[in-house]
């Protein structure tokens, strides 16, 4: 089962992405901290990231560049995930070398869309 | 060129009135030969005869005053520098406030008004782009509703649903739109809070220079013995000044005003000046004061029965803002934006401490003598300058000729060829130019 790890600090919003994604057969943890999201990753070890910007304590693209910088997680996709849709802050993202940068309000087909292409299938396969 | 617009303005009034030029000269009590030579420029009018006129005339005094008209020129030559791409034809300013003075007025108005609008403008963008609490709403508000579309969404397409997933979103959605809510309300009272403070449609700089400009650049109340902080505070209370930071600056001048009365009181100071022939040094001397306090000491004196010089002066801070301007005839001084680089006021701030004089010539053909001096404030922290401030009292050359404002000025002193600013300045080969001229013709 692929798993996808939700940084997201409001928990109405991660409730639907856990609801929708657990539906499409992926495995889902979430962490609403910033600075816990890096310990979370690597004890949880994801296929994909979902990162929200705004976050307490440690910011989206602070943890982005982080990820980016170690060796074991270079490469991992990670979606972005803001309400800053300002044309500064996606090209920050894919600076910082996001795989995805969806603005919010976004659409639940569009999230499942993206991580399903993120883990390279079509469909979640369950294992 | 100074005087020369007051002589065409009565002679089209007085023919409108359908008087001749005898007839006119009788009433006045001025003989028709010197009345043909004020309306045709050949001389100056001033005093009862300027009064006697206009009331003739059926005029206000100030329809005939050089000074009213000379200030408008030089707000109508800045109007036309800040929209050149209308191809206002400002060489013929002159003809312009001379032949149409309230046409000229309610131009200079509108451009005011423009200004102050544009102004306002890039305020509001300022504030939409970086104000805190619209940022952090409008965050808010795309939380909120991605919440909530995300949970309508799936509650409107996802057919099986357990119940108690289906009552928890329910609830999500509940709670996020008591969220959006509240949030819209807030919206709503910022908007309200920001309505009710009545901004100001003027600049604060402009407020404050007409509040001084309608007292003429004196303040009476202020020059009474008895005068103290409390008669600032009730000036302030009964003047017209609508804006926060206007009443802050206003304060801060008639602080100023205030203690320059009390260390310099008006009689005394005025008869001095004239006994010294407006020697700034022995001025200085006399009353233990330093020089720039005496330049704007003497900017505040009046002619008396139209003797003894007039002086207008200009103050900037090291950045070159323009602080304090009391225009003198036929000097004008920008209202907004840099003025003439060659003004000495602005190299005497490279030579703090130093009382210096120039001989200025301005390209719209006067002579004027002018004495400099900046100085630092303390800033009360050892190792950090205050605030440098430079000051420029400015006299007519024919005023100053016989005091001590000349005295020991060789007549090959060379002079300073400046202007008012560049846009409106018609010296091509200037050294100095920063910025393309809007006319070409001398003004």
């Amino acid at each position: 089962m692929k798993r996808v790890l939700i940084v997201e600090d409001e928990a109405n919003i991660v409730e639907s992405l856990i609801f929708l994604l657990e539906r499409d057969g992926f495995e889902v943890a979430t962490v609403a901290d910033g600075a816990a999201a890096l310990d979370r990753i690597a004890a949880f070890n994801p296929d994909v990231v979902l990162l929200d910007v705004m976050l307490p304590s440690l910011s989206g693209f602070d943890i982005l560049n982080q990820l980016r910088g170690s060796d074991a997680h270079a490469d991992m996709p990670v979606m972005m995930l803001t309400a800053k849709g300002q044309s500064k802050d996606r090209d920050r993202a894919m600076e910082l070398g996001a795989t995805v940068f969806v603005t919010k309000p976004f659409s639940n087909a569009e999230i499942v869309a993206h991580v399903r292409q993120m883990v390279g299938q079509e469909k979640a396969d369950g294992g | 060129m100074r005087g020369s617009f007051a002589g065409l303005r009565i002679r089209e009034r007085r023919r409108a009135l359908g008087l001749s030029q005898t007839a006119l000269a009788e009433r006045a009590g001025i003989s028709p030969s010197y009345l043909n030579l004020i309306e045709h420029n050949k001389r100056g009018i001033a005093g009862k005869v300027l009064l006697s006129l206009a009331r003739e005339l059926d005029l206000p005094p100030s329809a005939l005053s050089k000074e009213a008209e000379l200030s408008l020129i030089g707000d109508l030559r800045q109007a036309a520098a800040d929209m050149p791409v209308d191809q206002a034809e400002a060489d013929v300013t002159e003809e312009f406030v001379s032949r149409y003075p309230g046409w000229a007025r309610l131009v200079n108005t509108l451009h005011g008004q423009v200004r102050a609008q544009r102004t306002a403008i890039d305020a509001l963008s300022d504030r939409l782009t970086h104000d805190p609490f619209l940022q952090t709403t409008l965050h808010e508000v795309l939380t909120r509703i991605t919440a909530v579309h995300s949970t309508v969404e799936i509650l409107a397409t996802v057919p099986d649903i357990p119940d108690d997933q289906r009552a928890r979103f329910l609830r999500n959605v509940n709670d996020e739109s008591a969220r959006l809510a509240n949030v819209a309300r807030e919206l709503t009272q910022y908007f309200d809070d920001a309505v009710e403070q009545d901004q100001p449609t003027t600049l604060p700089d402009e407020e404050v220079e007409r509040f001084f400009a309608q007292r003429q650049n004196r303040v009476p109340e202020l020059e009474a013995e008895a005068a103290d902080t409390s008669t600032i505070t009730e000036l302030l209370q009964a003047s017209e000044l609508r804006g926060e930071e206007a009443r802050r600056r206003a304060q801060t001048r008639l602080s100023a005003y205030l203690e320059e009365a009390r260390a310099l009181p008006l009689e005394p100071f005025q008869a001095a000046a004239r006994k010294t022939g407006y020697d700034v040094a022995a001025l200085a001397r006399q009353f233990g004061q330093p020089i720039p306090m005496i330049l704007r000491r003497l900017s505040r004196l009046q002619r008396r029965g139209g003797a003894g010089p007039l002086f207008g002066l200009v103050s900037i801070n090291a950045a070159g803002h323009l602080a304090e301007r009391i225009a003198l005839p036929g000097f004008p001084i920008p209202r907004h934006g840099a003025a003439c680089a060659l003004w000495p006021v602005y190299q005497s701030l490279a030579q703090p401490g130093r009382t210096e004089r120039h001989i200025v010539d301005l390209a719209t053909g006067g002579r004027f003598i002018t004495l400099t001096h900046a100085n630092y404030a303390d800033s009360g922290t050892v190792g950090l300058p205050g605030p440098l401030t430079s000051t420029m009292l400015i006299v007519d050359a024919g005023d100053a000729a016989g005091t001590a404002l000349t005295t020991g000025l060789a007549e090959n002193t060379p002079a300073v060829a400046a202007g008012t600013g560049c846009r409106i300045c018609p010296r091509p080969a200037c050294a100095s130019r920063a910025e393309p001229a809007i006319m070409t013709a001398q003004i």
